[in-house]
């Protein structure tokens, strides 16, 4: 198909180009398609958190309302690294201790001091290259992102909801609606307004966490940089010999995350015009 | 388990090196940037906002492998592809060096946009004021425009090098430990915990006191730039004019 194309070059560059072409980098091509994959999936995980912490945190129940608080403040003083190479197998660890208990002896040890024993039933992913593994994989990773993220949002939301103009609530509420009407059909509503400057800033978090998914057991592009193609190849039945290549992927990774950021900011400049509509004084 | 949290302590000074390293550093480079942000001169501006805009706009994660490798593809002084024995020790390579360069780099283009906000935030009737008592520029700077930035830009820088404290934990995920001749021990706080983890399976033994150790430095970083705070605000005698630090970081990397 691209026979007139090669024919421009030549047998060094056909080479090149049928080796960037090939399987591997396809597969390093279409790693890029994750990234704005898990960027929404966390997001609305991460929304969804946001709300439900929001909520928490403005609610009049102390133990409902410390807990929100809690979890806004959690994040803040764990580097997100740390957390997302802890959340996966601790969720890991939490689905084997529950296989231990259901499927293993009676008297199966679950810990020895600290290490984990259980038994050979309680191991559940089985082999790494299934799909099973590749989509728990990648669930767990959003959850993980959406559990960091929905902090930092519900942190947002609430000075958002916390902005809403109370008159706005006491007319509704004098309109006879109830509690949950009013929060449904008029809080949340308003608060997007107040919430669009944050939750973009939200969004460029999420982008840019996802350069950390191989730390989550993801074969994304830093996985294929670092351990596939970058690394000097000297056989030439690979197709192509070449030395260390690693910092031309990660340029065009560097490349590609600054030309993200400037693409998600223009689209939310053009959002904000279009959420400001109807609203009196933003 | 003390002797975990020990562990997790002893290793925190690395994490104490790389941020106490660039933060000073950093904060040099970003009040630079932050006047090239503000200034006339259009050449100066476009160059710090597009430094600016790269850093922020990319991860660290990122920036600390691009750097490493491109470092390393320079193969300079004496990188040698592994599986030579008799490898040097390679200076620029070394986490301990190159890591701290990028983090200074990346907290400079973070704080240089905080001290530019405060810059264009400094009163402009204190500046007319000085003008008109005929300071000249330098002290005008100096005695005006200084320690008025700093003062408004303190809670937020604050945030910033909380984070950057934070981020120095993902060093170690791009850039290999250092290892010396003689084997000492230049383990930071994940690759602790990490190793922990590979010994017990249990990411809860490894990972919870880590991010415990965290917290706790955190609110001693904290503490010791309210201090700085409180000496900034020292002139405002009114308790409930100060701006009150709070610890509300709206980014990471």
């Amino acid at each position: 198909m691209f026979d007139w194309f090669l024919g421009l070059w030549s047998q060094e560059w056909q080479e090149f180009f049928i080796y960037i072409a090939g399987g591997k980098h396809q597969a390093f091509y279409r790693s890029f398609l994750l990234i704005p994959l898990v960027t929404v999936l966390g997001g609305v995980i991460a929304l969804i958190f946001g709300i439900a912490g929001a909520s928490a945190a403005r609610s009049k129940n102390i133990i409902s309302s410390s807990l929100g608080k809690l979890y806004i403040n959690m994040v803040r003083g764990i580097p997100d690294v740390l957390f997302f190479v802890f959340f996966p197998l601790a969720m890991s660890l939490v689905i084997k201790i529950i296989r231990t208990w259901l499927l293993c002896e009676h008297d199966t040890l679950l810990f020895d001091g600290i290490n984990f024993v259980g038994c050979e039933s309680s191991n559940f992913i089985g082999s790494p290259n299934s799909t099973f593994a590749y989509a728990y994989n990648l669930g767990v990773a959003c959850l993980s992102f959406g559990i960091v993220f929905g902090a930092f949002a519900a942190n947002v939301i609430r000075g958002a909801m916390d902005a809403v103009p109370l008159a706005q609530l006491e007319t509704a509420h004098a309109f006879g609606f109830s509690d949950r009407q009013v929060f449904w059909r008029f809080h949340v509503p308003q608060m997007w307004v107040y919430a669009w400057g944050g939750l973009a800033n939200i969004w460029m978090l999420i982008i840019k966490a996802t350069s950390l998914l191989s730390l989550l057991g993801i074969q994304e592009a830093v996985w294929w940089a670092t351990a596939q193609l970058g690394p000097p190849q000297n056989r030439a039945a690979v197709g192509y010999i070449h030395g260390d290549w690693t910092v031309y992927y990660f340029a065009i990774l560097f490349i590609f995350y600054i030309g993200l950021t400037f693409v998600s900011e223009r689209g939310f400049a053009i959002g904000r015009k279009r959420i400001g509509r109807g609203m009196v004084a933003v | 388990m003390i002797e975990i949290f020990l562990d997790y302590f002893w290793a925190a000074r690395i994490n104490l090196y790389y941020a106490g390293l660039s933060l000073p550093l950093g904060f040099i480079f970003a009040i630079f940037l932050a006047i090239g942000l503000t200034g006339d001169n259009k050449l100066t501006q476009r160059m710090s906002s597009g430094f600016v805009y790269v850093f922020r706009g990319s991860p660290l994660f990122i920036q600390l492998y691009l750097f490493y490798y491109a470092v390393r593809a320079t193969g300079w002084p004496g990188y040698r592809p592994p599986g030579s024995f008799d490898r040097p020790y390679d200076f620029l390579l070394d986490a301990l060096v190159l890591a701290p360069v990028v983090l200074l780099l990346n907290t400079a283009a973070y704080s240089a946009i905080i001290f530019a906000n405060a810059l264009r935030a400094v009163p402009r009737g204190d500046i007319e004021a000085a003008d008109a008592f005929g300071f000249s520029a330098r002290k005008k700077f100096w005695r005006i425009t200084w320690p008025t930035m700093l003062r408004i830009a303190w809670p937020a820088y604050t945030n910033e090098a909380i984070f950057l404290f934070l981020s120095t934990a993902l060093v170690y995920a791009s850039i290999p430990v250092t290892t010396r001749p003689g084997g000492a021990n230049y383990k930071d706080v994940l690759v602790t915990a990490n190793d922990i983890m590979e010994k017990s399976f249990n990411p809860f033994a490894a990972y919870l006191p880590a991010m415990a150790v965290f917290v706790v430095l955190t609110l001693i970083i904290f503490f010791f730039f309210g201090l700085v705070n409180a000496h900034l605000n020292r002139h405002l005698v009114r308790v409930g004019d100060r701006p009150r630090l709070s610890f509300r970081p709206n980014f990471i990397r």
